[in-house]
């Protein structure tokens, strides 16, 4: 969600930026999340985007005990067939106790109409913000 | 992973934008955002975006 809130087109940019910018909402990641979006604009010296990140990253809260996310996200890896990242990611949600985990996956695979893998856990709520067309479905998540 | 707390944040204060209160964090991401997009950084569909995310895990697009 945070690529998508800095330079997604303008439909799922500003979903994204709605809801980063809800008042009284915390904000959680994992250390994983944080070298997965930092990577690629930190390798070509991109200093705005790193600035978003870094920006987000002061303002929100670290789960960054890796041993107990691998712990909660390797059963529910194998249950669901979550890929390994997800489910980690999923992991340090559940530990931080967030009601909420919200992404640019789309609830459904395109091909199939299957169930994505992401959206079958139990762990906590998944939202996503893939198929939303205004930024008052974002907030009306958040309501 | 955003969490509902009750009562006032205090690293993330409301402020108004419109008729629509935004929190002090989010006025200032959108600002660095369009600074960036108006420089020309180009944007992403939804798909570039989990290119982007899958190249960082490592994985092929």
């Amino acid at each position: 969600m945070l690529i998508a809130a800095f330079k997604g087109e303008p439909t799922i940019r500003e979903c994204a930026l709605a809801i980063l910018s809800e008042p009284g909402l915390d904000f959680y990641y994992s250390p994983l999340l944080k070298l997965e979006v930092t990577l690629q604009p930190t390798h070509h010296g991109f200093k705005r985007e790193l600035a978003f990140y870094d920006l987000y990253f002061d303002n929100a809260n670290i789960f960054g005990n890796l041993n107990h996310m691998f712990e909660i996200a390797c059963p529910e890896a194998l249950k669901h067939g979550i890929t390994v990242m997800d489910a980690l990611h999923l992991a340090a949600a559940k530990l931080s106790r967030c009601q909420l985990f919200i992404t640019t996956e789309k609830p459904t695979k395109s091909n199939t109409h299957e169930v994505t893998p992401l959206f079958r856990t139990t762990l906590v709520k998944v939202a996503s913000i893939a198929t939303m067309t205004q930024p008052s479905q974002a907030r009306a998540l958040l309501a | 992973m955003p969490e509902r707390k009750n009562g006032a944040n205090g690293k993330n204060q409301a402020k108004v934008r419109g008729t629509q209160k935004i929190s002090k964090l989010g006025q200032q991401l959108r600002e660095i955002s369009d600074q960036a997009l108006a420089s020309g950084t180009k944007t992403l569909s939804l798909d570039e975006i989990h290119r982007v995310i899958s190249e960082a895990r490592g994985g092929t697009a």
